[in-house]
C-alpha cells in the first residue's frame, strides 16, 4: 500500500464574523495517510465564545492524528472489528491527551474551557471501511454513488450551542457510526459548511448530493493545489457567506 | 479565482432566534420623558435589526408592555425584517409578574412552533425593563418561575433598571445580576441588544450566553 490510496484536499476559510472582527479562523483540520494506506481525516472547530478556541482544536486534530497513526502503524492494516475497536481507544486516548496538554501548558487565568473546540473526524482504510468519531457539530459524509452515511451534527436543544472536547462530561457526547467497506469517497466539515451542504429533513438532517458531487468531481480530476484554492473561493461566495457567517472547513478524500 | 462548477447549495430554514421584551410602561415612566428614550431607542432597535443580513433573518420579536390596563401585547411575534418599533404609553401600574408569566408562556409556545416545522432555533432571550417595582400580588412567584426557567436553560433572562427601579426585587426574576441603565440609555441598551443579536458564537449548553460587555449602557450595581 502506497500514500497514492486515497486522494485527499481540504481547506479552511476565515468566516464574515471573524474577518469584521479581525479574527483569526478558528477552524482546523488535518489530513494524514499513513504509510500503510490508512485515512485519517479530522475537522475541528474553536469556539467562537472562546478565547483559544482555534489552539484547541489545533491541539486536538494533532493529538488525535498522532494517536491514530499509531494504531494504523507503519504497514497496511488489515481490516477487522479488532483495528475499529483500537482506533476508538485510539481517538479517547487522543482526547485526552490533548486535554492534558492544555492543563500543562495554559496560562495560570485559562481554563480548559478557553479551549472549547468540536471534534469530527473519519479513520478509514481504503476499500475496507472504517469509521466517523464525532463531538458536537459539523458533520462526516461517506458517499458512494447515490448511496451515503451520516454522522449528523449534535446541538442539543439550541442551535446556538454545541459539545466540545473540553467539558469535563466529553465522553457522553462522543459519537461513532461505522463506515461500511463500499464506500469511497469521505467529507468531513465543519458547521459553516453544514449549512450549506446539508438539509432538514423530517427525520433529522440529509445530505444535499448537488453540493457534494460537483465538488467531489473536480478534486478527483484536479490537482490538489489548484482544487482547494478552487474549493476555498467556492465556500466563500456571496452566497455561501450570505448562508452562513463561519468558519468553513471542508476535507474530501476519494479511495483510488 | 476559480470556482468549482455546478455546486448548488442547500436551501435551509434560517435558524431563529426568539426575544421577548417585557417593557414598563407604567405612569412613572412619563418622568423626565423616559418613555420618549424608550421609544426612540425602539426605533433604533427596528432599524439597526433590518441593517443586518442575518439579524434581520434571524431575530424574532415579541413586545409586551406591563401597566394600565395589565398586560398589553404590542407587537406579537414577528421576524425582525418585519418588524415595526411600537410606541409604548406610560399609564398605570406595574404588572411584572403577569408580564414575566405571560412572556415565559409565548417563548413555550413560539418554540413549540418551531418544532412543529422543523426549525432551528437558539436559546431565547427575555429583557424585563422597569424603573420601578412590581405592584402585582403574585408577583414574587412569577419571579420564582422565571428564575426556574433560566436555571432549566428555557430562556436567559436579563433585567435592566430604570431611573430608581428596585434592582432587589428586579434581581429575584433571574440568577443573572440585573443591571441598571445610564440614565436613559435606551440607544445604547438596543444597539447592543441588536448586535449581540447578530453574533454567530457557539457555547457549551451548561454556559452562559456569551454576549459583548454592555459598558455603554449599563450600571453595575454597586460600583455606581
Amino acid at each position: 500500500m502506497t500514500r497514492a490510496a486515497w486522494r485527499v484536499a481540504g481547506t479552511s476559510i476565515r468566516g464574515a464574523y471573524h474577518a469584521l472582527n479581525g479574527d483569526e479562523c478558528q477552524d482546523r483540520h488535518r489530513v494524514h495517510i499513513t504509510p500503510g494506506g490508512a485515512l485519517i481525516a479530522l475537522v475541528s472547530d474553536g469556539a467562537g465564545s472562546a478565547r483559544l478556541g482555534g489552539e484547541g482544536a489545533a491541539i486536538l486534530c494533532e493529538a488525535v492524528s498522532l494517536a491514530l497513526a499509531s494504531v494504523a502503524g507503519e504497514d497496511a492494516p488489515a481490516p477487522s472489528r479488532a483495528l475499529l475497536r483500537r482506533a476508538c481507544r485510539a481517538v479517547c486516548e487522543g482526547i485526552d491527551g490533548a486535554r492534558a496538554r492544555i492543563l500543562d501548558e495554559m496560562p495560570p487565568d485559562a481554563g480548559l474551557y478557553d479551549y472549547h473546540a468540536t471534534l469530527v473526524g473519519a479513520f478509514a482504510l481504503p476499500g475496507g471501511g472504517g469509521l466517523f468519531f464525532h463531538i458536537g457539530d459539523g458533520a462526516a459524509l461517506a458517499v458512494s454513488g447515490d448511496r451515503w452515511l451520516l454522522s449528523p451534527p449534535a446541538n442539543g436543544e439550541y442551535s446556538n450551542e454545541t459539545y466540545f472536547f473540553t467539558q469535563f462530561d466529553w465522553r457522553r457526547h462522543l459519537r461513532f457510526k461505522l463506515i461500511e467497506p463500499d464506500f469511497d469517497t469521505i467529507f468531513v466539515m465543519s458547521d459553516g459548511v453544514t449549512d450549506l451542504g446539508l438539509r432538514q429533513r423530517g427525520r433529522g438532517p440529509e445530505p444535499f448530493l448537488p453540493f457534494f458531487e460537483p465538488i467531489s468531481r473536480f478534486l478527483g480530476s484536479t490537482p490538489r493545489d489548484e482544487g482547494e484554492r478552487a474549493l476555498g473561493a467556492t465556500l466563500d461566495t456571496p452566497a455561501a457567506r450570505e448562508r452562513s457567517q463561519d468558519d468553513k472547513t471542508l476535507v474530501w478524500a476519494q479511495a483510488r | 479565482m476559480n470556482l468549482i462548477p455546478d455546486v448548488a447549495l442547500a436551501e435551509n430554514t434560517s435558524q431563529r432566534l426568539p426575544c421577548v421584551v417585557v417593557l414598563d410602561g407604567s405612569s412613572s415612566m412619563a418622568q423626565n420623558n423616559a418613555i420618549g428614550a424608550l421609544n426612540e431607542g425602539l426605533r433604533l432597535l427596528e432599524a439597526d435589526l433590518k441593517a443586518d443580513d442575518v439579524a434581520r433573518q434571524r431575530v424574532r420579536i415579541l413586545v409586551l408592555r406591563v401597566g394600565a390596563p395589565d398586560v398589553e401585547v404590542v407587537t406579537d411575534w414577528t421576524d425582525a425584517i418585519e418588524f415595526e418599533a411600537p410606541e409604548i404609553e406610560a399609564n398605570g401600574m406595574t404588572p411584572l409578574g403577569a408580564g414575566v408569566r405571560r412572556a415565559l408562556d409565548e417563548i413555550e409556545s413560539e418554540k413549540a412552533r418551531y418544532r412543529d416545522h422543523g426549525i432551528p432555533y437558539n436559546r431565547p432571550w427575555l429583557f424585563i425593563l422597569t424603573d420601578g417595582e412590581p405592584t402585582d400580588p403574585d408577583w414574587e412567584n412569577a419571579a420564582d418561575e422565571c428564575r426556574a426557567a433560566e436555571q432549566t436553560g428555557h430562556v436567559s433572562v436579563f433585567c435592566v433598571g430604570v431611573g430608581e427601579a428596585n434592582l432587589q426585587k428586579l434581581a429575584r426574576f433571574s440568577p443573572r445580576q440585573p443591571l441598571g441603565l445610564k440614565g436613559l440609555a435606551f440607544r445604547e441598551f438596543f444597539l447592543w441588544l441588536s448586535r449581540s443579536a447578530r453574533a454567530g458564537s457557539k457555547s457549551a449548553p451548561s454556559e452562559n450566553i456569551q454576549m459583548a460587555a454592555p459598558s455603554d449602557w449599563a450600571v453595575i450595581p454597586g460600583r455606581g
